[in-house]
């Protein structure tokens, strides 16, 4: 299991094999750049990463990148049984998109209270 | 009367934020607990629930008691000669969940307390328990003296802070959501959120009156909804959402028992012995804290859910000593969860939920039978908790204060006494495997290959084909070489994803990390980190596989693994 950290309350915990098949997906349909591929590496390596160590600009690319794909990805699927290997994709997606809906990386230095 | 029911007391912060309850016993008013009120239960033939009078069904929400002065919890009604089943009421904000009514007195019901130090069933009155609460992860929080709204805010939401989302956003959610419910205990107007540093303290706190705590993700979804107080529809079906995914689980195991008879088979009276209790443990700890955690998306899934929930249902049986449920109650859990999660409400897909959650109590009841020795008794509807060991041998499901993660209780209760490869479960996980279904994701209809107790481990090869990565069959084959391992099966679970890579026929689970054939890939830091969140999730075995990794970089590791001590990290490759 890989486990995504976007910060320090929001953490993605997803099969190796979800995280590839939806990579893979996000370069290949354009929703992340394929500068940002090493990063499919380097979760393969680490059992996961850090995105709250990462340039925002690079945290906020990959996460907007994520979250498009699967997106599309639970567009494309449909209805599928969850006891599939498509089901299992599906609710990781799903995951993902709950888990990241409340994530930003800060574009500045406001502080808070 | 000092409330025991407010955040903080009987619940322990973990590192990330979340609460988590302190199971250290339950109670031993009812059916366990202790030896005494196990022979008890037995004595008093015709009380289903050890001295309290079964319950009629048909409540099932979750509650809070919200009378100043508690709640007495009563074997029966007071007038009916009911006695106390604790010395003390229950006190104010205690959360509840109301299973029933008795069957003679309706304004009784039946509940299940959560208290900081155990969990106690029996009856109080009815209009002591508030169940209309705003959202279904509200806390009631007693307003002590000295208590303030930013105090509160502090202590609920400071992880949620974030730019543009001051502490006043939450400050002005509680106001908000109290003022909805028509609570005293917090008056005042709104605070302008964009406002850093200063402005009128607008919010005041009434000491000895309740107020809702709600969750910090209820308090995300009503963001455009706070400070105007006026719900738009897009905010309403933001809430909508997140209420649907916490309401379905409960459901599905509140409506359990419609399909008790399709599904529980010979366990049927072994499991309906206990089924109040178990319903009213697992719908209230989800209320609890399950739920936020999936919410919330914290270091957890739904691996680590289950297993909680599975040790919850153990105690209930009167055999929290069990540490392992096996696989088949973990692949029942995780497809309990993860149907009810996915339901949006369908209630067809609840029901198939419910049988799954039927299906993990199943597998439960014959692990917990098999570990007390008494599956002879079968047949006549084993009383399990007679066959309970002495006190001293049972351990507490939590109590584990200052063990860092959310789950630990998931975490002490897998971990502890993790049995040998000829440990007692053997018979258990053999009975358990009978019970299995066909699967989709392939490798798991057929029977599995079983090494000999003297052979090293081996790999169902069909199931790592069918569910894994390369890497982590590797790893995995890797793993049967070690001695410690002799004798075991390994096998890569089917979807839907249970929260670990491979587990083995005892049961345990094991997840892996490293992939040295991306090596120049490794950041320490990220690493280290990651070790530290596996470690967190609970599972029996962690597996650091550094095979491929340059001879600096398992230096760094090694050193650093070194440092934990953890018996549960499965070193291969340094």
């Amino acid at each position: 299991m890989l486990s995504i950290r976007f910060d320090k309350e929001h953490e993605w915990w997803v099969s190796g094999r979800v995280f590839e098949r939806l990579f893979l997906s996000a370069l290949e349909h354009g929703e992340l750049a394929s500068s940002l591929e090493d990063w499919r590496h380097v979760a393969d390596a680490n059992g996961g990463f850090s995105l709250a160590r990462l340039e925002p600009a690079i945290a906020h690319d990959l996460t907007a990148g994520l979250r498009a794909a699967a997106s599309a990805e639970l567009a494309r699927l449909g209805d599928v049984d969850l006891r599939t290997e498509d089901g299992t994709y599906k609710v990781s997606l799903e995951k993902l998109l709950v888990i990241t809906a409340g994530v930003q990386y800060p574009t500045d230095s406001t502080t808070n209270r | 009367m000092a409330s025991r029911g407010e955040p903080g007391a009987g619940a322990v912060t973990s590192a990330s934020g979340l609460r988590r309850l302190q199971l250290k016993s339950i109670s031993g008013c009812v059916s366990v607990g202790t030896h005494g009120a196990a022979v008890q239960r037995k004595a008093q033939g015709e009380a289903a629930l050890g001295g309290v009078a079964a319950p009629t069904g048909g409540v099932n929400l979750p509650g809070f008691i919200d009378t100043s002065d508690g709640a007495n919890l009563r074997t029966g009604p007071a007038e009916a000669g009911g006695k106390t089943v604790i010395d003390a009421p229950l006190p104010p904000a205690t959360r509840v969940f109301v299973s029933g009514t008795h069957p003679s007195a309706p304004e009784w019901w039946y509940v299940t307390a959560f208290l900081p130090d155990k969990i106690a069933r029996g009856y109080v009155q009815q209009f002591r328990v508030n169940t209309d609460l705003p959202e279904p992860l509200a806390k009631l929080h007693e307003v002590k003296s000295g208590d303030t709204v930013e105090k509160l805010a502090v202590q609920e939401y400071a992880s949620s802070v974030r730019d543009g989302h001051d502490l006043r956003y939450y400050e002005n959610v509680l106001l908000h959501a109290n003022k909805q419910r028509g609570r005293v205990g917090i008056t005042g107007t709104y605070q302008d959120p964009g406002l850093l540093g200063g402005g009128a303290n607008n919010i005041q706190l009434v000491a000895g009156h309740r107020i809702w705590l709600v969750s910090p993700a209820y308090a995300h979804a009503v963001e455009g909804v706070v400070p105007d107080g006026s719900l738009t529809n897009g905010a309403y079906a933001k809430v909508k959402r997140f209420v649907q995914h916490v309401v379905d689980i409960i459901k599905s195991v509140t409506q359990s028992p419609h399909y008790f008879g399709e599904v529980a088979g010979e366990y049927a009276q072994a499991i309906r012995d206990h089924l109040p209790e178990i319903i009213g443990i697992v719908a209230g700890f989800i209320a609890a804290e399950a739920a936020s955690a999936f919410l919330a998306a914290t270091p957890t899934g739904v691996g680590q859910v289950a297993a909680v929930l599975i040790q919850l249902a153990l105690s209930a049986f009167g055999a929290v000593g069990l540490v392992e449920a096996g696989v088949e109650a973990l692949k029942h859990a995780g497809q309990w969860l993860t149907l009810a999660w996915t339901a949006k409400g369908e209630d067809k897909q609840v029901g198939d939920a419910s049988r799954e959650f039927l299906r993990m109590l199943v597998s439960i009841a014959m692990a917990a039978l098999a570990y007390l020795g008494v599956k002879g008794n079968l047949g006549k509807a084993v009383k399990i908790a007679q066959a309970m060991p002495p006190v001293g041998m049972v351990p507490a499901l939590a109590g584990a204060g200052g063990r860092a993660g959310p789950m630990a209780v998931a975490g002490e209760g897998v971990k502890l006494g993790v049995p040998g490869p000829a440990g007692p479960l053997g018979t258990s996980t053999a009975m358990m495997t009978k019970h299995g279904e066909g699967e989709g994701g392939g490798g798991s209809d057929k029977p599995e290959p079983k090494a000999a107790a003297d052979e090293p481990a081996k790999l169902d090869e069909a199931s790592f084909a069918s569910n894994a990565k390369p890497a982590e069959r590797a790893t995995a084959a890797r793993v049967t070489a070690r001695p410690e391992f002799k004798g075991r099966t390994f096998r890569a679970p089917p979807p839907p994803d249970p929260g670990f890579d491979w587990s083995d026929d005892l049961g345990r689970t094991y997840d892996a990390m490293g992939d040295g054939t991306k090596a120049k890939f490794l950041n320490f830091e990220d690493f280290k980190e990651s070790i530290v969140h596996h470690l967190r999730k609970g599972n029996n075995f962690t597996v650091i596989d550094l095979t491929g990794f340059e001879p600096e970089q398992i230096a760094d590791i090694r050193a650093y693994v070194d440092t934990l001590g953890n018996p549960t990290i499965v070193r291969v490759g340094f």
